[in-house]
């Protein structure tokens, strides 16, 4: 039993168990994402109208392309993305679909890229690759009415889990090793004073949250953002306190879009399948630990051991 | 409905989590070592670095300024004159065809698109010119307050 329970194979079922989430809320997910798709598509189509010269793509793929592509390429990409979207909807071939329009994303993504700016939105770009193997069609769907659904996998999460806390981890390295840490420099006042000095896009409450003169809160500011981004990679073993992590990026995300009219919104795809799990699973603390129990009680696994 | 029965299972799991989560490291370290930053990665936005301990902070403003043919001129925000591309690629897109590095050379598609911006700006007016002011200069976190003393580095393009 100890060696079973300690094995490292054990230990990730465990942590994928707690992770596994509510097939229905995972299938509702993939309903409203497909609906957000449809409703609020992200514009591809400048792209093919802007001057040539001003196209700049970013190192990898995309820089094999010496122009952007013609208006006819980006509006098919369009329709390709709502198709799949209509066909995500009703869960329709959902893994392969789902497959394809992580593809389509991102490659609609790298093009509004090559124009000298990365933005950072591939979570929501690479959600519906997870989420396909993490099997949202399982409920809800043609898929699972012809029964050729899948179950849920909370393996998958467990992967989109580490996936999230890296990414939110990349952010705070890089903040850690140019200043943000330190006493006497104060990071976010200085990029709020940024969007007060230039102020032609700011959130509803920069002016006000820059009327605070207190170093002591912005230092504060500066340590919970370099927190809230840094810890959730090392907490998604300990399933609780990775859910308490990602509220808590909730609350950072809200104040971003406050002060400095950032808007992550549809990041809430992106943290919402972590609290899918039935309730007396949330609230335990350890993957590990809170699966022990159910170990105990499963008699194939005993049998098993 | 259990969705899950819970069963030890072969290594394969293990080791595609550890594979995975290689990929995850080396495509970050790929990430951050290349310049500029390339795409498709795994990676959230680091913003950069913090201001000076004196709360003072360099950086380079963009000013723009398009003079008409009537006289007048006006001063829009780069992302008004460059309003056809995305917020925020628009002051980036700006310094990679116009910036102080870049060597300011407009064919005749850019100028011709610039010109129907200008003009669509200020209600019609034939537009003659305009002045992409860059400036590396100095702003004070405690009151926003830019030092405009600093002159400019202005590529004109002839409109």
């Amino acid at each position: 039993m100890t060696a079973l329970a300690t094995s490292p194979s054990m230990m990730v079922e465990r942590l994928a168990h707690a992770y596994q989430p509510n097939s229905s809320a995972l299938s509702i997910t993939r309903i409203l994402f497909a609906m957000h798709l449809l409703l609020f598509p992200t514009d591809y189509s400048w792209v093919a109208q802007v001057p040539a010269r001003f196209f700049n793509p970013p190192p990898g793929p995309f820089a094999l392309l010496e122009n952007p592509p013609a208006a006819g390429l980006v509006a098919t990409l369009e329709v390709v993305r709502a198709v799949l979207s209509v066909a995500l909807l009703i869960g329709v071939g959902t893994l392969p679909v789902s497959v394809a329009l992580s593809a389509v994303l991102i490659v609609g993504a790298g093009l509004t890229h090559s124009f000298g700016k990365v933005d950072h939105f591939i979570l929501y770009e690479l959600f519906p690759v997870f989420m396909g193997f993490a099997g949202w069609g399982a409920r809800f769907s043609f898929d699972a009415h012809a029964k050729s659904a899948g179950r849920t996998s909370g393996y998958a999460i467990l992967l989109w889990a580490i996936t999230v806390g890296y990414a939110l981890f990349s952010a705070a390295v890089p903040k850690m090793l140019t200043g943000w840490l330190d006493p006497a420099r104060q990071a976010t006042r200085g990029y709020l004073s940024l969007d007060v000095a230039d102020p032609v896009k700011q959130g509803i409450l920069s002016d006000w949250m820059f009327s605070i003169k207190a170093p002591a809160f912005w230092k504060l500011v500066d340590y919970a953002t370099v927190f809230a981004e840094g810890w959730l990679l090392f907490v998604v073993v300990a399933p609780l306190f990775f859910r308490v992590g990602v509220l808590i990026l909730l609350g950072f995300h809200a104040g971003v879009m406050l002060t400095l009219g950032i808007d992550f919104a549809s990041y809430l795809f992106v943290y919402s399948v972590f609290f899918f799990a039935p309730p007396r699973d949330l609230l335990r603390w350890h993957g590990v630990q809170s699966s022990q129990a159910r170990l105990a009680r499963t008699p194939s696994l005993r049998r098993s051991e | 409905m259990q969705d899950l029965e819970l069963k030890p299972r072969t290594g394969f799991r293990v080791w595609g989590l550890i594979g995975f989560c290689g990929f995850l490291v080396a495509q970050g370290l790929v990430s951050f070592v290349v310049e500029p930053e390339p795409y498709p990665t795994v990676r959230m936005p680091g913003f950069g670095s913090a201001p000076q301990a004196d709360g003072t902070w360099a950086y380079t403003a963009l000013d723009v300024r398009i003079h008409y043919e009537d006289g007048s001129s006006i001063s829009p925000h780069i992302s008004e004159l460059l309003s056809g591309i995305r917020f925020s690629s628009a002051k980036a897109s700006a310094n990679f065809l116009l910036g102080p590095e870049a060597s300011g050379e407009v064919d005749p598609e850019t100028r011709q698109w610039l010109h129907e911006r200008a003009a669509n700006l200020n209600d019609g007016a034939e537009p003659s010119s305009v002045q992409f002011c860059w400036r590396k200069t100095t702003i004070d976190i405690a009151d926003a307050s830019v030092d405009t003393s600093v002159p400019c580095n202005t590529t004109e393009v002839v409109l």
